[in-house]
């Protein structure tokens, strides 16, 4: 089981190192030269070329690239183009916001998605379970942006009773939270529902029932136990698409985490702010699948044997 | 009982002359609500073709009116104006072509790129196989819309260049999907005795390994389809993706974020727009796929 986990945790600098590269040319695939912005209005080709050199944009895309993750792993992303300010600077106070965002959501979709998910399996084909089947079809086709608007309109601008925009306080994340997870949890709710029917049709189910256990022994003891598994899975991935969820919300929303950085970047062209931002984002992604492997093989027996047998 | 015989032969006979298509067809037709969807997609694609008959692009939908802003649905405007006095009714059916170009053209460009990858994984097997599953994971470890920020910032904002971060996008799961059932046909017997037999490489793609993905490959289509429609809308509205004075329908909604207290039909138009669109592609697909393969229900 160590040598998995070892090995898995060594795979995390390759898997970045390829991921950041391809981030850093299609980024630097942008014309947008940097001395527009920080050079006075008259500027002549000389005070161009020397801060091109002094900026290392002089040099072929491979070098800049190495330059660029060598200072990234001390924590220094070089200065914004469009406002001189240190990158790590401007990023720091707005990680925690986008984390804390996307981590209360994922504890939000988990707490209501997973008794809502036994419901439906346990009562199938019942009322409950066509209403929600229903609905989270509905919800698939709904783009997030728009139920953030929508429910902006409603609760915030017409009834007023949460602000619409900003963090003022903790009643600035209910809308946000709110709506990021809505469209989740109807997946949760399928994930766990076809998670728990699969684990009910099982022999040991049956086994149990004639024994005589009761209904809701058999369910929360046995059933439940072996259906948590994928759930687990299904809970860290939900945390990655939450993480790219809540770039488009914090932007209805106004909030200043990474992601209404990011976009307001790439609005004007700062790629240093853009690649920052984009590999702190897909270093979150990435280390959270790592979590996620370690804890599925760690939980299921099945799992952690073949690896054991393996290495 | 001569009759009957001759009817049970002819009968025999007809049934054995149906193609798997036609089959799926007529499974597909006693769902009213999968034609229902399909009727939907199709008056999508109408409208798309016929929009410069139904609205005139230029003089509704881009020229802006100062005396005719913000006004309300009304027979004239079916749906009002926004704030630039263009017609909401023109820009919506003039959307569809967007939408179009980012649902199915981005996805047909994945698919492309995807059925190829999982051919060749599939029928090299290994060292290939293994290539095209480290690439996929590459790509799949970057979140879809950090993938789509950093393309629209390197290629700048424009709808070709959404177009490519969305096929690009997609890939990954386009081809998780199909180099898996490629695979499983590959282990076929046929497919030996095809080789067996002197069958080339791109013969036994064409004429075994091909028909049977393609149920696979048009389910994964229709998914990818919608996802991608709900994507480029996202991208848009969030100022990534098309640009200003496109009748984009994520962009519609982004631009009249600021009147919606006052005007909230600004609001929902071109969100039902969305909402229908993707409703419409996914109900269908969803059908399509338990008609196409009754195996496959529930697993995609």
């Amino acid at each position: 089981m160590l040598g998995y986990v070892i090995k898995r945790i060594l795979l995390i600098p390759v898997i970045l190192l390829i991921v950041t590269f391809l981030i850093y040319i299609l980024v630097n695939l942008s014309p947008v030269d940097p001395t527009y912005n920080l050079l006075p209005m008259n500027y002549t080709q000389e005070m161009a070329d020397e801060l091109h050199r002094e900026m290392g944009l002089d040099k072929p895309i491979v070098v800049q690239y190495f330059n660029w993750i060598r200072n990234a792993l001390h924590g220094d992303f070089g200065f914004s183009w469009s406002s001189r300010i240190d990158v790590m600077e401007q990023m720091r106070p707005r990680i925690p916001i986008t984390l804390k965002l996307s981590l209360i959501t994922t504890f939000v979709i988990m707490i209501i998605g997973m008794p809502l998910g036994i419901l439906c399996a346990v009562k199938q084909y019942s009322i409950w379970d066509n209403i929600f089947n229903v609905s989270s079809k509905m919800l698939g086709a709904v783009p997030q942006f728009w139920l953030a608007l929508l429910f902006m309109l409603l609760f915030c601008l017409k009834l007023g009773w949460l602000p619409s925009y900003g963090l003022k306080g903790w009643e600035s994340y209910i809308m946000p939270i709110v709506t990021l997870a809505l469209p989740s949890i109807a997946t949760y709710v399928r994930n766990t529902r076809s998670s728990m029917l699969d684990c009910i049709r099982k022999d040991y189910i049956r086994t149990a029932r004639s024994k005589g256990a009761k209904e809701s022994e058999v369910i929360f003891r046995e059933a439940l136990r072996n259906a948590v598994l994928p759930l687990i899975t299904a809970s860290f991935n939900q945390f990655v698409m939450l993480i790219s969820g809540a770039v488009v919300i914090e932007r209805v929303f106004a909030i200043p985490g990474l992601g209404s950085m990011v976009i307001e970047a790439v609005g004007q062209s700062d790629l240093p702010i853009v690649l920052a931002c984009t590999t702190v984002m897909c270093v979150i992604c990435v280390v959270m699948t790592l979590i996620q492997d370690i804890v599925y093989g760690l939980v299921d027996p099945r799992i952690k044997a073949t690896f054991v047998g393996r290495s | 009982m001569k009759g009957t015989e001759n009817d049970n032969a002819l009968l025999a006979k007809r049934v054995k002359a149906r193609s798997a298509w036609a089959e799926t067809w007529d499974r597909l037709k006693q769902q009213p609500v999968a034609m229902i969807a399909l009727g939907g997609i199709v008056l999508i694609f109408l409208i798309a073709i016929f929009g410069d008959l139904i609205a005139n692009y230029k003089d509704l939908a881009i020229a802006q009116n100062a005396a005719e802003k913000l006004q309300p649905p009304s027979l004239r405007h079916l749906f009002g104006t926004d704030r630039f006095g263009r017609d909401m009714f023109a820009r919506i059916v003039h959307g569809t072509r967007i939408a179009i170009a980012m649902g199915f053209v981005s996805t047909l460009a994945a698919i492309f790129v995807s059925v190829i990858m999982s051919c060749l994984a599939a029928i090299y097997g290994n060292r290939t196989d293994n290539f095209v599953m480290r690439v996929v994971d590459v790509i799949s470890s970057i979140p879809n819309l950090v993938m789509a920020i950093a393309i629209c910032s390197g290629l700048g904002q424009g709808l070709w260049q959404l177009v490519v971060a969305l096929a690009f996008g997609s890939i990954p799961y386009a081809t998780k999907m199909c180099r898996s059932v490629a695979l499983s046909v590959v282990q076929n017997e046929f497919i030996e005795a095809t080789r067996a037999l002197g069958g080339g490489t791109w013969y036994t793609i064409r004429r075994h390994l091909l028909p049977n993905i393609a149920s696979i490959t048009i389910v994964t289509f229709t998914g990818t389809a919608a996802f991608n429609i709900l994507m480029g809308a996202t991208l848009s509205f969030i100022g990534l993706g098309v640009k200003a004075p496109r009748p984009e329908w994520g962009l519609m909604l982004s631009e009249s974020m600021s009147y919606m207290t006052r005007y909230p039909y600004l609001a929902i138009v071109p969100g039902l727009a969305i909402v229908l669109t993707a409703l419409c592609i996914n109900t269908f697909g969803d059908y399509l796929r338990d008609a196409l393969d009754p195996q496959l229900k529930g697993k995609v």
